[in-house]
């Protein structure tokens, strides 16, 4: 513990870099593969950097219980969790109040996505499982949900791209890892449909003055625009094989 | 498992189609601009077991918040500081809508984002409530209890969760150097350590209108929320977008600046009744 | 590509046969693009809502044909069910879509069918399986099926292979020239439906029908490419020299 305390005096970021070495608008490196689980209707796994998640959807499906379908529309449900050994200290594998939070932001973030009403009565199912988890967690699990949404052939209005925005040090950067969003004054998870121009998740732990809550959100939307675009990547890779 | 919410009360398409009406004109049903939060009221100090409680009622909605301080043990990663532990209650008779039960989700993510509200911007000054530095802190409980609801719950329990703490007093503790106990003088009682008064500020949108302290009618019509949580001196201390649909950035533009008129609506009422020093029954 | 219609100008932003993603911006202005869900339009602007394939369809008209997921039931669709529970008055069937099939008993017995005197379960039984249209689906009650129609009635011998329900456009062919190709050289009885389950029966010999499965497959992994019924005619031809089912032709 007294070990922890010395590295917080360390500078998270000194002349630019961070302590990763990378600059304050860099995010890490995006790794994305779609169809990675041969059981799911769908399914993606994402690292950003360190954080790694799997995502599977199952779905359109019968509800199992009449009491939690809908007449005209598919509802959502998402469930978001952690692995016992995602994290620096062995997480116990009950749901914590802040997976039950998460869980309940990330499926806010889908819904907007999701063309629901093309399936009345039914249920599509969205697990997301943190199995390292090095900051950003929750983005990059929207981010897989999204691809594996896709990869399922459930229809969406535009794929949702998640990133987080921090504060370290007064400075603002993106796509912050684990130790700068303990250490930093302020962390901005954000999800964006980037073609339509609309934000589907903004949170704010922390503390920002106006004029830089502004600037994050720019600074989120550009980055977004990247994770976006990896998505596409990804998903165009599948299908690339020219004969 | 986050599961869509099945069990919303209809609203039938002819009252939403009246809300929207009224809002091409900037007005809502009640008569309220879309910037007009409900009438407050506030009263303090209504438990008396508890060593600080609020009253609140925000229109028709009422929540009571209720603080009680323990001396115990502090958390491993932060020895020197005493602990604020936020949970929130929506009781079965608030509304035919909630069941007895665990938190479900709503209720936890009332609790967590009023606690981080205050949390990250150090509104309540933890360190001083230290009494024996890695061995002896106060820990601070708020309990948020939603007795009635009719909207903007999250609003209203942060008036309420503010005003009892402002009006909370706890015995003095102290060292005693000689015995290397802890002594409490029950008959001195002090105010927390408060640094920055800070509260939430809720927006809704339903199409492309906003307004401010939705009731519920108008939460059952929206189609998203962002709720801001601000101190007086201006910062942002939280964000929580919450609900199905989405904003635009000009959205968000302009809900920011409706959180900051609600902000000093909510605050001068929290100021009135504190100064007022109110204790009247409900 | 743009054409005029009326005084408004239409953008379409795809090439026949394009690969599109969700949210891939594939028209704008007075453009039809077909169809729900796999379209969504806002402020005259289309994008698509799956991974799928553009299609052209004529001046200013493009579809967009999903190359993942389930099977969507549609009234008049034939599909291949397999029963699952046997009820008073109807059975249900698995239709390998997000809903059940409903098949009532009028269809298996026959009209006269009186359920009180004669239990339905002497008629059906869980695991038979069914060739059937979707008579009806309003998306409030599950798909109704029928048996009346052409070759439409219980299966009792072939096998059903599976395969992805929005590659069967593809087994059938442009004006049916797969399927009618596919049946001429494996000399196969070969009925796609419309919910990714295929029968196939009546095959001269257990190699002619690997070769039927075999076909089926590559065209369920092909890329959209041209051609491809040609492709599959020429593995035909050459499979069955290889198998030694003709002799000498090339």
């Amino acid at each position: 513990m007294s070990e922890e305390k010395v590295e917080t005096k360390r500078r998270l970021i000194e002349n630019g870099r961070r302590i990763d070495g990378r600059g304050p608008q860099d995010i890490r490196p995006l790794r994305f593969e779609v169809r990675v689980l041969k059981n799911a209707n769908g399914s993606a796994l994402v690292e950003y950097g360190g954080t790694k998640v799997l995502a599977a959807v199952y779905g359109p499906r019968d509800p199992g219980t009449r009491s939690i379908a809908l007449p005209n529309r598919a509802v959502l449900r998402c469930r978001y969790h952690m692995a016992p050994f995602s994290t620096h200290e062995r997480k116990n594998p009950a749901p914590s109040r802040r997976e039950i939070e998460l869980s309940k932001v990330i499926r806010e973030a889908l819904e907007p996505a999701v063309i629901t009403e093309a399936f009345p009565r039914t249920a599509i199912d969205v697990f997301i499982e943190v199995l390292n988890a090095d900051g950003g967690t929750r983005t990059a699990g929207i981010t897989a949900a999204s691809l594996a949404l896709a990869d399922a052939g459930i229809p969406m209005r535009d794929l949702v791209a998640g990133i987080a925005v921090g504060k370290v040090e007064g400075t603002l950067v993106l796509d912050i890892n684990e130790e700068e969003d303990m250490h930093g004054e302020a962390d901005m998870p954000m999800a964006v449909m980037p073609s339509l121009g609309l934000i589907t998740l903004i949170q704010l732990n922390g503390v920002l003055s106006d004029s830089e809550f502004w600037e994050a959100i720019d600074l989120g939307l550009k980055g977004a625009r990247i994770v976006y675009e990896a998505q596409k990547e990804a998903l165009r890779k599948r299908y690339s094989s020219v004969e | 498992m986050s599961i869509t919410p099945v069990d919303i009360p209809v609203i039938p398409a002819l009252k939403r189609g009246t809300i929207l009406s009224l809002l091409s004109r900037s007005t809502r049903i009640d008569g309220r601009s879309p910037s007009d939060v409900r009438g407050i009221e506030i009263a303090t100090g209504v438990i008396s077991n508890a060593n600080g409680s609020a009253h609140v009622k925000l229109g028709l909605t009422q929540v009571i918040a209720g603080v009680k301080v323990e001396i115990g043990s502090p958390f491993q990663d932060t020895p020197n500081l005493g602990n604020l532990i936020v949970n929130a209650e929506f009781v079965p008779l608030a509304s035919p809508t909630f069941e007895p039960g665990p938190p479900d989700e709503r209720a936890i993510e009332l609790a967590r984002v009023i606690d981080r509200s205050l949390r990250d911007v150090r509104a309540i000054d933890l360190e001083k409530l230290a009494i024996i530095p890695g061995k002896k802190v106060w820990n601070l409980f708020v309990d948020i209890y939603v007795i009635d609801h009719d909207g903007n719950l999250i609003d209203a329990s942060s008036i309420a969760t503010l005003a009892a703490l402002i009006t909370t007093r706890i015995p003095r503790a102290s060292l005693n150097q000689d015995k290397g106990e802890i002594v409490i003088d029950r008959t001195t009682l002090e105010p927390l350590p408060i640094r920055k008064k800070v509260l939430t500020a809720t927006i809704a949108k339903i199409e492309d209108h906003l307004i401010v302290d939705p009731s519920l009618e108008e939460e059952i019509v929206a189609d998203a929320f962002v709720t801001i949580a601000l101190s007086e001196d201006s910062l942002i201390t939280g964000i929580q977008k919450s609900g199905m649909g989405a904003f635009r950035q000009e959205h968000l533009r302009k809900a920011m600046d409706m959180a900051r008129q609600a902000y000093s609506l909510y605050i001068k009422k929290i100021s009135e009744t504190i100064e007022r020093g109110a204790q009247a029954p409900t | 590509m743009s054409s005029e219609a009326g005084q408004r100008s239409a953008n379409i932003y795809v090439k026949h046969r394009d690969i599109v993603l969700p949210g891939d911006l594939v028209a704008s202005g007075e453009v039809s693009v077909e169809r729900y869900p796999y379209v969504y339009c806002v402020d005259r602007r289309c994008y698509s809502t799956v991974i799928g394939v553009a299609e052209e369809k004529g001046e200013g008209s493009i579809r967009i044909v999903p190359l993942e997921g389930f099977y969507r039931p549609q009234e008049e669709d034939i599909v291949v069910g397999i029963v699952e529970e046997v009820g008073i008055t109807s059975a249900i069937l698995d239709i390998r879509a997000p809903y059940k099939g409903i098949l009532p008993a009028s269809e298996i017995v026959g009209k006269q069918y009186n359920p009180a005197q004669d239990p339905l379960i002497n008629y059906v039984s869980p695991g038979d399986i069914y060739l059937a249209k979707i008579e009806r689906f309003d998306l409030v009650r599950d798909p109704l099926l029928t048996l009346k129609g052409k070759d439409l009635g219980r299966v009792v011998d072939g096998i059903i292979i599976e395969i992805v329900p929005t590659r069967i456009p593809r087994v059938i062919g442009k004006r049916r020239s797969m399927i009618d190709m596919l049946v001429k050289e494996t000399q196969c009885h070969i009925v796609p439906a419309a919910n990714g389950r295929i029968i196939i029966r009546g095959c001269p010999s257990s190699d002619h029908e690997a070769m039927a499965i075999s076909a089926i497959k590559i065209i369920e992994t092909s890329p959209y490419i041209q051609g491809l019924t040609e492709k599959i005619r020429e593995y035909l031809v050459v499979e069955k020299v290889r198998r030694g089912l003709v002799r000498g032709e090339g």
